[in-house]
């Protein structure tokens, strides 16, 4: 009884930070080009969502958020976008998650930055492949330079939404030690 | 409980402000007024290369995927694209050495080089 609970609980909370997610990244898009950003980049509000999850649900949830973020985007705005997102979310949403879970030195802002960082240079990756030309790797600095901006920002947000979303939160969808891997069971 | 910030952080942003301020300096300060070739590649193969420095007047270049590229004396932007995001064209001029404007859908991407000139014009004995 307890773990269907639990299943749901689940069901219910990933549905939510993956419509939040999807929103956010939606809304992030109908900015127009964020007048202190370079070309192509973006906020990242989305990415709190991911870091959310990161740091209170477990390695699965985030990386499903990553994937369904991909996704989100491979159908509003194509294949290239799908890649790009994908590649950016999974080594951004795998930083996170080290960094969360292993790196006690590392905070907030620190983890916000290198996934921001992680991000970018994901994206780039996938786009120096796609179109066959590594001279697009001239735009990490940039890059680098807002996401030490963004990271610094949505690192920040996460912090000041964390304690209330970890009073919500029911210990066992924390995917924290004192649950039995039973309740885990589904995750995997 | 992760504390906002710690002391390795503020080191972290520190160190990449650092790097990223220094590398967009020197790239700004090092090379402008160079003689500068334009490369247009798409999908990886190189279907122009233009020098720009000895341009006279402007010049319109459409490219076969409905790209408009506008080439001026040492400097070069793209004016149209048919994608969405339009980054390229946002990204405007691109007139010093490793300028880079990149349409993914079209997997087209300019860029703009220094010209390896000698540092000598000519030798008479």
């Amino acid at each position: 009884m307890l773990m269907k609970k639990n299943v749901s609980y689940k069901v219910a909370l990933f549905g939510m930070l993956g419509a939040l997610a999807l929103t956010l990244s939606y809304l992030e898009s109908l900015l127009p080009t964020a007048a202190f950003l370079p070309p192509g980049a973006k906020p990242g509000f989305s990415n709190v969502v991911n870091m959310f999850a990161a740091g209170a649900m477990g390695f699965l949830p985030a990386i499903s958020i990553a994937v369904l973020k991909a996704c989100f985007a491979g159908v509003t705005r194509g294949v290239t976008a799908f890649f790009m997102s994908l590649c950016g979310g999974l080594l951004s949403t795998c930083g996170m998650f080290i960094l969360f879970h292993k790196a006690k030195k590392v905070g907030y802002v620190g983890i916000g930055v290198i996934s921001a960082v992680l991000h970018n240079a994901g994206q780039l990756l996938v786009a120096s492949v796609l179109v066959g030309n590594r001279s697009v790797l001239g735009y990490m600095p940039i890059l680098l330079l807002s996401a030490l901006v963004t990271g610094f920002l949505t690192g920040s947000l996460l912090k000041a939404v964390m304690p209330q979303l970890l009073k919500v939160l029911p210990a066992a969808v924390r995917g924290e030690k004192k649950t039995t891997s039973v309740h885990n069971g589904k995750g995997k | 409980m992760k504390k906002w910030m710690t002391k390795t952080d503020a080191v972290l942003l520190a160190v990449l402000l650092v790097l990223a301020a220094g590398f967009l300096f020197w790239n700004y300060t090092s090379s402008k007024g160079e003689a500068l070739t334009a490369k247009v590649t798409i999908d990886g193969e190189t279907v122009l290369e233009l020098p720009l420095n000895d341009l006279k007047e402007p010049k319109e270049i459409p490219l076969e995927n409905g790209m408009l590229l506008l080439a001026e004396q040492n400097r070069i932007c793209v004016l149209e694209a048919d994608c969405k995001d339009g980054i390229c064209v946002k990204t405007g001029w691109l007139e010093r050495n490793g300028d880079v404007a990149a349409c993914l859908p079209n997997k087209t991407v300019v860029s703009v080089h220094a010209e390896k000139t000698a540092e000598l014009d000519g030798l008479t004995y």
